[in-house]
């Protein structure tokens, strides 16, 4: 049976967290904090195993920009790869270009962004659906072209792209590169999904969700409905962007065929994955974005070994495989299934009658 | 002039591909108000279908189609079996399912036939002609079977029971219910046919481009761009703004290498032809959603 | 003589909400029969409901099948032509047209296109303006076409919904002219749904009251007009 869930479905209450921050919420921060400490000096996790983490959370940062315009707001973009884009080149180009240090590229790459989502979209207030989905589409395919364009090539340093170097901890402290950015992006992502987080309660947020679920009425009742469109839209690119930048740094390079159209889908898939209006499975989503793309070959390779076809399955077969299933049974996401498993559950155990 | 008179030339073959991708758009969006993602996608795999008839000896007008009768049952079948029961679902479910069709489609050619290139010749006769200097025979080749194409689904839908059954369904869905024509299966028809017109635009164009996985990927940006030039609530106006879109694509360039060649100043050329295509998307999208021909639907309360 | 349409114990639903609570009427063969009510009182329902527009529960029999939760396009080709409200015209093609695509589903050409004649017959009209784009008809024009539609099927049974709807009076009275016409004639059983009582009973033999999803009243045409409640709530003396 064909799932019609979206996400205005899942009760309010198992949107939200809770009200005060659980302490095991509390409890995971620090133990992620410490990771460096517990597991790199331990030997636990190598140094390219935070690479993998760092990789994890900045693509949650970028999955989190998606799901707050497409999920908690309704616009549906299948373009974000552009503006990671942007937030990646601006952080590599101020580094390499203008010898700014890596941190300050960060509120560059937010701002910058900020206004490109917004630019973007005033446009596309008058698109919706399937309309903004071709326009995002059309974004998405033209980036790789759009950098290589020749005029930006004097910073953009054209096809060849553009090296950066990881910078080494500051102050001297006794870790590796590769700890000191998995501790800069986990900072970076403890602060943006705390701001999400009172976004999404607050005022503000209560009128995206509503221009989500019926963007007409939202207006007669006085909510300025262009004015939440392109700020979330300037938001949401903010997001990806900032992720964009954190990437380049840590991945030490960028080029334009680093950001094709590939990219937008993957970070498509994985809002959908993760749980297209729930914080954490902007998270979710980060990490099936990351562990994809490292294991993707691997695990077809396994598959098709498995099931004895006659054809080199490829990743995206299974990609596509994934989506379409997961739009009938699971539309809202791993995290949306969940949150409405635990709704359930305890709602059930509400109304045992107590003995 | 005379490289003016080429561009428009080459510029009119590739309209014809972007008009029948265009159409095959357009008939998807009228019958059930969904735009395609994986048309292009869809297209490129029955072009590489063709290919492999024809390495097994079959002359590619047999094959094309055979090809194009396969293609028809796939899209009926993605309509039946995977889109029509989510057909109450919300946007974002529907445009999800289209990118993971995408997606598959994409992948399958490159695990079956893999991603090298492949060498589909041309099955236009190379001969010389008079004007043969402004535009290639595979070139007019393309442009003679696009119409041809055209005008046959024309009569089909203007003067047979089926086609107007269609249109009626696509126009109507209640009331061409209560008059007896299955709804249902005219959507999956429509779904049939877009593909065959795609098998036709991807078989015709893999010769002059190159035949590889992502052969179509900027030819649906270009087919977009026509769809929404013409309107892409009219199949006509669909067809016109591909042809205008092939064209105005090629002279832009051409302008713009003039204008390099003449001040030395660089704009635009051949490198932003897909920067073209976006620009006329947002354009037409956020100025005129109906586009040159189409209708403009009011949004009641 | 069995009845050719038997409702008992409709339920109708829009969504959640329910719109009919247990209807049961019957229509006779070759009779035409009218369900009155004011609006609201789910007359149109009752219609869509037996062409499965709606969600329904409860038994619909035609000719003693049972239809209810049939496919909408399957009823019809059993030999139902619902008029529907707001006359359900493809405005974007012609007459000729409109007219084709009702006569679809019929396999047998000969008896289309003398229904075609018959059709002209009645509206002469259509006939003029037969290639004509049909949404640039005027609504009696448009009313017509509906009911011109509703024939090329063959049917047995015709549903019609408030033919007289935004329509001048003199239109109206040469349409229920030729709807008896058509009855007596083509031998098409009529179930008619209706808000001009007056003309409905002169029209009908049966009638129906609904009020709020019920059958509040039933017997002969003559009957309910002369009935006292209905003179003052529906006729208006």
């Amino acid at each position: 049976m064909a799932s019609t869930t979206t996400a205005s479905d899942i009760p309010i209450e198992a949107q939200r967290t809770a009200a005060r921050r659980p302490w095991w919420l509390w409890a995971g921060l620090v133990v992620l904090a410490l990771l460096p400490l517990l597991g790199g000096k331990t030997g636990l996790i190598s140094n390219y195993g935070f690479l993998q983490l760092s990789l994890i959370i900045v693509y949650s940062i970028a999955v989190l920009g998606l799901i707050l315009l497409t999920g908690f707001n309704g616009q549906i973009s299948l373009g974000h790869g552009a503006f990671f884009a942007v937030g990646a080149y601006t952080a590599a180009v101020l580094i390499d270009q203008v010898n700014w240090p890596y941190w300050a590229t960060l509120p560059v790459a937010a701002i910058v962004c900020f206004v490109v989502g917004y630019l973007f979209g005033l446009p596309a207030l008058r698109l919706e659906g399937h309309y903004l989905a071709l326009a995002t589409f059309a974004l998405a395919v033209a980036v790789p072209q759009f950098l290589k364009y020749r005029h930006f090539e004097w910073f953009t340093n054209g096809v060849q792209g553009i090296n950066i170097f990881k910078p080494d901890p500051p102050f001297g402290l006794p870790l590796s590169a590769d700890q000191w950015m998995y501790l800069l992006a986990l900072f970076v992502a403890v602060i943006m999904f705390w701001i999400a987080r009172n976004l999404l309660d607050s005022r503000t947020g209560r009128a995206m969700m509503a221009i989500r679920d019926h963007s007409m009425a939202a207006s007669t009742m006085g909510v300025n409905v262009a004015h939440y469109k392109t700020v979330v839209f300037g938001i949401s690119a903010l997001y990806t962007g900032v992720a964009g930048a954190l990437h380049a740094i840590i991945f030490e390079f960028v080029s334009p065929d680093s950001f094709r159209f590939e990219l937008s889908i993957a970070i498509l898939v994985g809002a959908v994955v993760g749980g297209i209006a729930s914080l954490p499975g902007a998270i979710i989503g980060g990490a099936f974005v990351q562990v994809i793309e490292k294991y993707a070959d691997a695990l077809t390779k396994k598959l098709t070994a498995a099931v004895h076809l006659p054809i080199d399955l490829e990743p995206w077969t299974i990609y596509g495989l994934a989506l379409i299933i997961l739009m009938y049974v699971m539309p809202t996401g791993i995290a949306g299934g969940l949150a409405l498993l635990w709704h359930r559950v305890r709602r059930s155990r509400a109304q045992v009658p107590p003995k | 002039m005379e490289q003016l008179i080429q561009q428009v030339g080459s510029g009119l073959a590739n309209g014809a591909i972007y008009a029948c991708v265009a159409l095959a758009l357009v008939m998807i969006f009228v019958s059930t108000d969904h735009i395609n993602f994986a048309q292009g996608e869809m297209a490129m795999f029955s072009a590489y279908l063709t290919w492999q008839v024809i390495q097994w000896g079959v002359n590619f007008w047999l094959a094309l189609p055979l090809v194009v009768l396969v293609s028809f049952v796939i899209g009926v079948a993605v309509e039946r079996i995977i889109l029509r029961p989510l057909h109450n679902a919300p946007v974002l479910s529907i445009v999800v399912i289209f990118i993971g069709l995408l997606a598959i489609f994409h992948s399958l050619a490159g695990a079956i036939w893999g991603h090298t290139i492949k060498v589909f010749d041309s099955p236009f006769p190379h001969i010389t002609f008079a004007g043969s200097g402004y535009i290639g025979p595979h070139q007019i080749g393309m442009i003679l079977v696009t119409i041809v194409l055209l005008l046959l689904l024309f009569a089909f839908f203007r003067l047979t029971p089926l086609g107007l059954a269609m249109r009626a369904a696509a126009q109507n869905p209640v009331s061409a219910r209560l008059a007896g024509v299955r709804v249902d299966w005219m959507l999956a028809l429509g779904w049939g046919l877009a593909a065959a017109i795609g098998a036709v635009a991807g078989s015709l164009v893999a010769p002059a481009v190159y035949l590889e996985p992502n052969m179509m990927a900027s030819i649906l940006l270009y087919g977009f761009a026509g769809a929404l030039v013409g309107g892409i609530s009219s199949p006509g106006g669909a067809v016109a703004g591909g042809f205008i879109v092939g064209v105005l694509e090629n002279v832009i360039a051409y302008a713009g290498n003039l204008l390099e060649k003449s001040t030395g100043i660089y704009i635009i050329g051949n490198g932003e032809k897909l920067t073209v295509a976006l620009i006329i998307v947002i354009t037409v999208l956020t100025l005129k959603p109906s586009g040159l021909f189409g209708h403009v639907t009011v949004k009641r309360v | 003589m069995a009845a050719l349409l038997e409702v008992e114990g409709l339920k109708a639903y829009y969504g959640q909400t329910q719109a009919l609570h247990g209807v049961s009427f019957s229509l006779e063969q070759g009779g035409i029969t009218t369900l009155l009510g004011a609006n609201g009182a789910g007359k149109t329902t009752t219609l869509r409901a037996i062409c499965s527009m709606v969600r329904t529960q409860g038994t619909i029999k035609l000719d003693g099948e049972a239809i209810a939760g049939v496919a909408t396009e399957e009823i019809v080709r059993r030999g139902v032509g619902h008029v529907p409200e707001g006359r359900g015209t493809f405005t974007n093609l012609s007459v000729e047209e409109n007219l084709r695509v009702a006569a679809y589903t019929r396999s047998d050409k000969a008896a289309a296109d003398r229904d075609r004649d018959m059709v002209f017959e009645y509206f002469p009209i259509l006939k003029a303006r037969i290639n004509q784009q049909a949404g640039t008809l005027s609504g009696g024009e448009q009313q017509m076409l509906a009911i011109s539609r509703a024939l090329m099927l063959g049917p047995r049974l015709m549903l019609l919904d408030e033919p007289s709807f935004g329509l001048a009076p003199l239109i109206v009275q040469e349409i229920f002219r030729i709807m008896r016409r058509i009855n007596a004639e083509a031998k098409v059983s009529m179930l008619l749904v209706e808000q001009n009582a007056a003309l409905a009973l002169d029209l009908a033999d049966h009638a129906y009251v609904l009020e709020t999803g019920r059958v509040v009243m039933s017997g002969k045409a003559a009957d309910v007009k002369s009935d006292e409640a209905i003179r003052k709530s529906y006729l208006g003396y």
